[in-house]
């Protein structure tokens, strides 16, 4: 070594521990400091850049977002309005369709009111006209059960043997026997009477069962096997009865 | 990628703020503490510290000898400089946090300070080995310089085997070894950088041969003489950056001992600061240069008469000048 470098205190040994020294700590450092640190400042970085391009796809998303999101809210505004037309129009339909049922409705209510209504009156006026004819039966039969005598069951009998007497259908009939009743009893007089009309108008001669029953009123009724004519005042007033109108 | 340097710096911008005021009151106490414990330590402990006289001499105190290799009190400074270090960054690393905080955000702040201080002198921002040299050099410079203002240093005497004695411990810049090892080192690494990145082609620097090579005697002896200077700068360069370094942390330190000779309590305490902002600026201007000589070793642009092949191994032929 030089003097002069001793002088100022170069050694060499000196200077080989300082170099090992550094070499040293160059080493320790970049394993403890620099190699996390630049491994952080590394992820830093990406974290970093990786946020900015987050971010930027954020903002890009966002922005289609609101794009689609104004196109939603104008498809919707549109859908809206014309829902609302055709709502109206619907409505209005409904409306028409309501007002057309209602007086449908209103009126076939109406007319079953009517029917209804002609119904009630016609079994009114039929209870009524029923209730008429039975006052009226009820009076012409208390009347003639009161009036009823001989003479007038001799005149009725006769009458109902004019009756009998003018009736074509009898004759030649294929009659055997016969049955005639009576509101009072037959004397024999008038049985036989009977039995030669009766002969006269069937054209055979017939034996006929006699028989009473007060409710005929009056007149006879006459059987011959299954057909029957009747002849009686009570007769008369069925018939009367079924054909009084009101 | 600019976007991502620029919010990652924001981060940092805070921490900033802190690594000041902490600095600042570090810088207070360990002057007011130096100061004064040069008086407490004469009046009370007269047989263990003395208050050193102005005495300047330039080669380290050997205090012992340890397998061989005698130990000096700034190689023993230098030490405790390289233990405190790993200390703060082995401390940082204790229990780290996603979020930095404490000595974990002070350590990354000042990471990234040197980042951004190799990528100011050209370095790549994330290179690994280059910010890795410049960092730990800045680092080792800075803790030496400030280690050196402890109070221990200087008054704390050790009795050599010859029964003499010296300071116990001496700033390490004091030492002309420390700055021609760091020098020799970075010489070594920029030499070597500049041959991974361009090869052998490199050596072309130094030996200009291709004005000879074409008949041009007058130009090729110029170039060969060219050459021998960048040869001879490179060797400069490392003796400039041994004197700078040694010769700014040694006037410090003898100013600073100067001063508290002359002034002793309040007067020497702006002394204390700048020796502070004295050892950071050598710091930086030492890693600053080494990632710029780095980084001009590694530009193919700076290499005429030769092929060039840049670091990422493309040629391209480039003719001499005519």
């Amino acid at each position: 070594m030089p003097e002069g470098l001793e002088r100022i205190g170069v050694h060499l040994p000196s200077l080989l521990a300082y170099m090992v020294n550094f070499a040293i700590l160059l080493v320790l450092l970049h394993r403890v400091a620099y190699r996390p640190f630049l491994r952080r400042l590394a992820e830093r970085t990406g974290r970093i850049q990786q946020g900015l391009a987050d971010a930027e796809a954020a903002a890009q998303l966002r922005q289609e977002a609101t794009r689609e999101r104004e196109t939603a809210l104008s498809a919707a505004r549109e859908e809206a309005r014309l829902m609302l037309e055709e709502a109206a129009v619907r409505a209005q339909e409904a409306v028409e369709q309501g007002r057309r049922r209602g007086q449908e409705e209103a009126e076939l209510h109406r007319q079953r009111m009517r029917q209804r209504m002609d119904t009630e009156r016609s079994q009114a006026l039929e209870e009524v006209g029923r209730t008429y004819r039975d006052l009226v039966f009820l009076a012409a039969e208390k009347a003639l059960g009161r009036v009823i005598d001989r003479q007038v069951h001799q005149e009725t009998v006769e009458a109902a043997l004019r009756e009998v007497a003018q009736l074509g259908q009898l004759r030649h009939g294929p009659w055997r026997f016969g049955r005639v009743v009576t509101a009072m009893p037959l004397t024999a007089q008038e049985v036989v009477r009977i039995q030669d009309t009766v002969a006269e108008a069937t054209g055979r001669p017939l034996a006929l069962h006699p028989s009473t029953d007060p409710r005929l009123l009056g007149g006879l009724l006459l059987s011959l096997d299954d057909s029957v004519v009747d002849a009686t005042v009570a007769g008369r007033l069925h018939h009367l009865y079924r054909h009084i109108r009101v | 990628m600019g976007k991502t340097v620029s919010a990652d710096r924001g981060d940092q911008r805070r921490p900033w703020r802190w690594v000041w005021v902490v600095g600042g009151l570090v810088v207070t106490v360990l002057a007011i503490t130096g100061l004064l414990s040069r008086y407490l330590a004469a009046r009370f402990l007269p047989g263990v510290a003395v208050v050193p006289e102005l005495h300047i001499r330039l080669p380290s105190d050997r205090l012992f000898t340890l397998w061989g290799l005698p130990v000096t009190n700034t190689l023993l400074a230098s030490w405790l400089a390289t233990l405190l270090l790993l200390g703060f960054f082995l401390a940082a690393r204790y229990r780290p946090r996603p979020v930095p905080v404490g000595l974990h955000n002070a350590s990354e702040a000042l990471l990234d300070a040197l980042a951004d201080l190799v990528a100011a002198f050209g370095g790549k921002r994330g290179a690994s080995w280059l910010f890795s040299l410049g960092a730990t050099i800045f680092l080792f410079i800075a803790a030496n310089a400030l280690v050196a203002l402890l109070p221990i240093f200087g008054p704390v005497l050790a009795v050599r085997p010859d029964g003499s004695q010296v300071p116990l411990l001496r700033g390490a810049g004091t030492d002309i070894n420390m700055s021609l090892a760091l020098a020799a080192m970075v010489g070594v690494a920029v030499e070597t950088s500049g041959v991974l990145a361009l090869g052998v082609g490199y050596a072309g620097r130094f030996i200009r041969v291709g004005h000879l090579r074409h008949g041009r005697l007058m130009l090729g002896v110029l170039d060969l003489f060219l050459g021998l200077m960048a040869a001879l700068t490179q060797v400069f360069r490392l003796l400039s950056f041994t004197f700078r370094l040694f010769g700014n942390l040694t006037a410090g330190e003898i100013i600073v001992l100067t001063s508290s000779v002359l002034f002793p309590l309040v007067l020497g305490v702006p002394f204390y600061g700048m020796e502070v902002l004295i050892g950071l600026v050598q710091a930086a201007i030492f890693a600053g240069l080494t990632v710029l000589f780095a980084s001009m070793a590694q530009t193919p642009e700076a290499l005429p008469n030769m092929e060039v092949k840049d670091a990422r191994g493309s040629g391209a032929d480039r003719s001499p000048p005519s």
